[in-house]
Parts: structure tokens; sequence; C-alpha cells
């Protein structure tokens, strides 16, 4: 067994693998790369969907082309102007807003109907939810 | 398909060819594949949407198929290495506990078993093939994305291909002289 196995180091690479650098770096970097990983698949997924080239998404955000495909691998660290061009540019939600939650509080909180509770409410929601400040103040 | 060379990954337990057709070397392909490469997981996945949405996974989106994807790679990759580490000092932990024989029919662990892992999933769709040398000694010779019960699409008669290569490639370098061996494949 040990013949063997110097038989095998005799045919292996002396050059190692630089594959557990790359597997420290996504541990490391687990979090952003997710959300990275995330959004990248969103809009892949559109594109291709809708017959978009890279190249026409490269000259919609103002960027090269390499660079979409470096986006689209999911592992760029975004930045914010890049998501928001992104979302302009293909009128998708890459990085969803917590209305939902916030929406079912502010009902809640109607229902209640205490002073207390309407001034922990986030006013900032009657501008995207119309329908909510119609029903408060019938 | 030429066998450029081959790369140790872990410790001397885990080793992965490197074909002259890729600039990587298996092991660190397939993880990179599975794990970054979005383009490639979702032109695979529309290439067989077919066999993806046959009814076995259940009702599966292709986005939800990368997603699950990435997840089982990241698991399979780290238990692969911790394998490949504890081996050494822990027979039980050790790659001959992942892999299992390529053909499910044999049962006799070998040299030079071709061998097979899975993903850590129930119902897993990775695949990582491999040789075995010893207990903790195994070669990868590739992986695939099996959505098949039965190895008869392309990509996957080229994972046997490459096994049965790789096997021949040792041999021709002693580091086996039995005639004997049996193929193995990775489960989880």
């Amino acid at each position: 067994m040990e013949k063997q196995r110097n038989n095998l180091e005799n045919i292996v690479e002396k050059q190692t693998s630089n594959w557990k650098d790359k597997a420290r770096f996504r541990q490391k970097n687990k979090s952003w790369i997710k959300l990275s990983q995330s959004i990248a698949l969103d809009v892949l997924i559109y594109i291709k969907e809708n017959g978009i080239k890279q190249t026409e998404l490269a000259n919609l955000i103002g960027v090269e082309p390499q660079r979409i495909n470096t986006i689209l691998k999911g592992k760029e660290n975004l930045t914010l102007e890049t998501i928001s061009r992104l979302q302009e540019a293909l009128g998708l939600e890459l990085i969803p807003a917590n209305k939902s939650k916030q929406t079912v509080q502010l009902v809640l909180s109607i229902g209640k109907k205490t002073t207390n509770t309407f001034n922990k409410i986030d006013h900032s929601l009657f501008k995207t939810d119309k329908s909510i400040t119609k029903h408060y103040y019938a | 398909m030429k066998i450029d060379t081959i790369f140790n990954i872990e410790n001397k337990s885990l080793y992965s060819v490197k074909y002259f057709n890729y600039d990587k070397n298996e092991f660190e392909r397939i993880f990179d594949n599975w794990i970054t490469d979005l383009n490639f997981l979702y032109d695979f996945f529309t290439k067989n949407k077919k066999d993806l949405q046959s009814g076995f996974y259940g009702d599966i989106t292709i986005k939800n198929a990368i997603k699950r994807t990435i997840e089982e790679a990241e698991k399979l990759e780290e238990t692969l290495l911790y394998a490949a580490e504890k081996g050494e000092i822990d027979f039980f932990e050790c790659l001959q506990t992942i892999f299992k024989p390529l053909h499910n029919d044999k049962y006799k662990v070998s040299e030079l078993l071709q061998t097979k892992a899975y993903g850590n999933r129930h119902k897993s769709w990775l695949r990582i093939y491999a040789i075995r040398i010893n207990a903790n000694t195994y070669i990868i010779t590739g992986g695939a994305i099996k959505l098949t019960p039965y190895m008869n699409c392309l990509h996957l008669k080229q994972e046997l291909t490459k096994i049965e290569l790789v096997r021949r490639y040792l041999s021709d370098n002693n580091v086996f002289e039995q005639e004997d061996f049996e193929f193995l494949e990775i489960r989880n």
C-alpha cells in the first residue's frame, strides 16, 4: 500500500491547487456573497426569460459587457449604485423592502386606534400604500 | 478526453484529476460550477428541464433548483474536505464513509474501486465520482448533476468514460498493479 502511495505521489502535480483559498473566501464572506448571488440569479433569470442580451443590459446600466458577466457570476460585491441601476433598467426589486411586514403592523395599529400606537407607525408608508391611508381617514 | 495531471487537494487524502480539456482540476471545476457559476446552472437546468420537472423532485422551478444546488454543493464540499482531513486520524470519519460503490450491485471495497458521493440532502442530484486507492485516499475523476435514475445521458456517460480513463492511467503508472478493481460513487 505504501508503494502505491509513493507511486501516486510520483505522478501528482507538485504545484498545489488554490481551492482552499477560494473556499475560505466564500466562507468568510458568506452573507454578502449570498445576497450577490440572489441578485445575480434574479437578473439572470429575467434577462434569459425576456431575451435581453448581456451587451444590451450593459448599455442600459452604462457598464462594459464584461462587467455584466462578472455580476452574473454572483460573487461580485455590488455597490448600491449598481443595484439601483439594475433595478431601474429591468424594473425589478432586487433587494426587497420590508414593506409587507410594515403594512401589517400599520393595519394592526389602526385597528387598535391608540395615539401611542399611531405615533410608532412609520409615516413614510402613507406615501407608498394609499389604500391604508384611505382606510384610516374614512 | 486526456489526463493532464493529478492535483493533491487535501492532506494527501483527496486528489483530483485535471484533463487537458479544462483549465482547472475536476474538484475545483465542479464546485466552481455548482456554487458560483449561475450561467452554467441555468443553462444546465434549462436544457434538462424535462428531467428536472419529471415529478421525482416534486414541483420545482429552475430558480429553486439552482438555489438548492448551491446550498448542497457548499455542504458537500465542506464534508469532503472535513473527511479528508479527519480521516487520517479517525477511520470512522474518513472518505470511505462518504464514497459508495458506483454500481449499486457492488459491495466489495477494494483498491481502484470506482466510487460516487452524493449531496447531503435526501434525493440529492449531486454526484462526485472517484477512484479509491485506500480507505482515506481517493482521486476525484469528475462530477455531475444527475436528474435521471440511470447514467444514460451524455453528460453522465462522459463521467463513466472519465473514471475508466483514470483507472487505466493509474494502472499504467503502477499506482495499483492488480488487475481487479471496482467502481465507486460518492453518496451522502
